[in-house]
């Protein structure tokens, strides 16, 4: 058995059905919609947009493109399982390995659906587990995103086409070369300004003021 | 001068930071890594800046002579 396995697709994907069609398209949609939430994240967190865009509207932006994308995410396993193109049993969309098609990078992509649900989960929880925690957990994005990549090229049915190979092609080297930009403005943050000649008052309920008082 | 009254929404604060770095004299991380108000009002612009930086939304601030939020 090789790495990853020729496709088996039956008969009746030769006769594309709309499900499996729509298992194909809300796959590729999913991965975009997830490249587009790193991207988004990569570019707050580097701060490339400045003034021109609120933080808060990038984070906003961040957070529905990976709602949206889960959605698409959902419709794809979903699709797959009601289809009989390829086998992906329900169980196979829960549990990696137990996929009949291309198992290998079927199972990539199990993996990373389970670790893109726990990260897009996690912020709710980042109170309760810590925001240290969080921060570290959030940053199983960057492979999350990898197996993502390496499940669409490897058990997509479309990897053949050019204009998809085009497009892993621009998503992979705009996240490569925005984790670049993000490391390069990490490494060249200064620490904070010096001490403002303007005025406070010090808030009361801060363990500072309560020194200062 | 304008006075500005400056709010920290505690259930939104993801200890990104970037508060602190654009204003340490009026907001800092506690040891849970979460920002904390360190002023109750500012005069100083750059604590409307960070105010505005938030990613979050976690942080606002009101002109305290108008009550008009700012940021």
């Amino acid at each position: 058995m090789t790495m990853f396995e020729p496709a088996t697709l039956t008969a009746a994907a030769t006769e594309l059905p709309t499900q499996w069609l729509l298992a194909r398209a809300s796959g590729l949609l999913a991965y975009t919609m997830l490249t587009l939430t790193v991207v988004a994240g990569l570019t707050l967190r580097a701060r490339l947009l400045g003034r021109v865009v609120s933080p808060k509207i990038v984070t906003a932006i961040h957070r529905t493109l990976s709602f949206v994308g889960f959605g698409a995410l959902a419709l794809h396993a979903m699709l797959l399982v009601l289809d009989t193109s390829v086998d992906v049993p329900l169980v196979a969309v829960f549990i990696p390995g137990l996929a009949g098609y291309r198992t290998l990078a079927t199972s990539l992509g199990v993996v990373a659906a389970e670790l893109w649900l726990l990260i897009h989960l996690s912020f709710r929880l980042r109170r309760r587990i810590g925001v240290a925690r969080w921060r570290a957990l959030h940053m199983l994005s960057f492979p999350t995103w990898g197996l993502a990549a390496l499940h669409g090229i490897f058990a997509g049915s479309d990897s053949g086409q050019p204009w998809v190979q085009q497009m892993y092609v621009v998503s992979i080297v705009t996240v490569l070369f925005l984790v670049v930009v993000r490391s390069g403005s990490r490494a060249a943050r200064r620490p904070g300004r010096a001490a403002s000649p303007a005025s406070s008052t010090r808030h009361p309920s801060s363990p500072s003021a309560a020194n200062a008082a | 001068m304008a006075t500005w009254r400056i709010e920290l929404d505690e259930s939104l604060c993801s200890g990104m930071g970037d508060c602190i770095r654009i204003a340490p004299d009026s907001i800092e991380l506690g040891a849970d890594g979460m920002a904390r108000l360190l002023v109750g009002t500012s005069q100083d612009p750059a604590t409307v800046e960070a105010c505005r930086a938030c990613p979050m939304a976690a942080l606002t601030a009101w002109r305290v002579d108008t009550g008009k939020q700012v940021a």
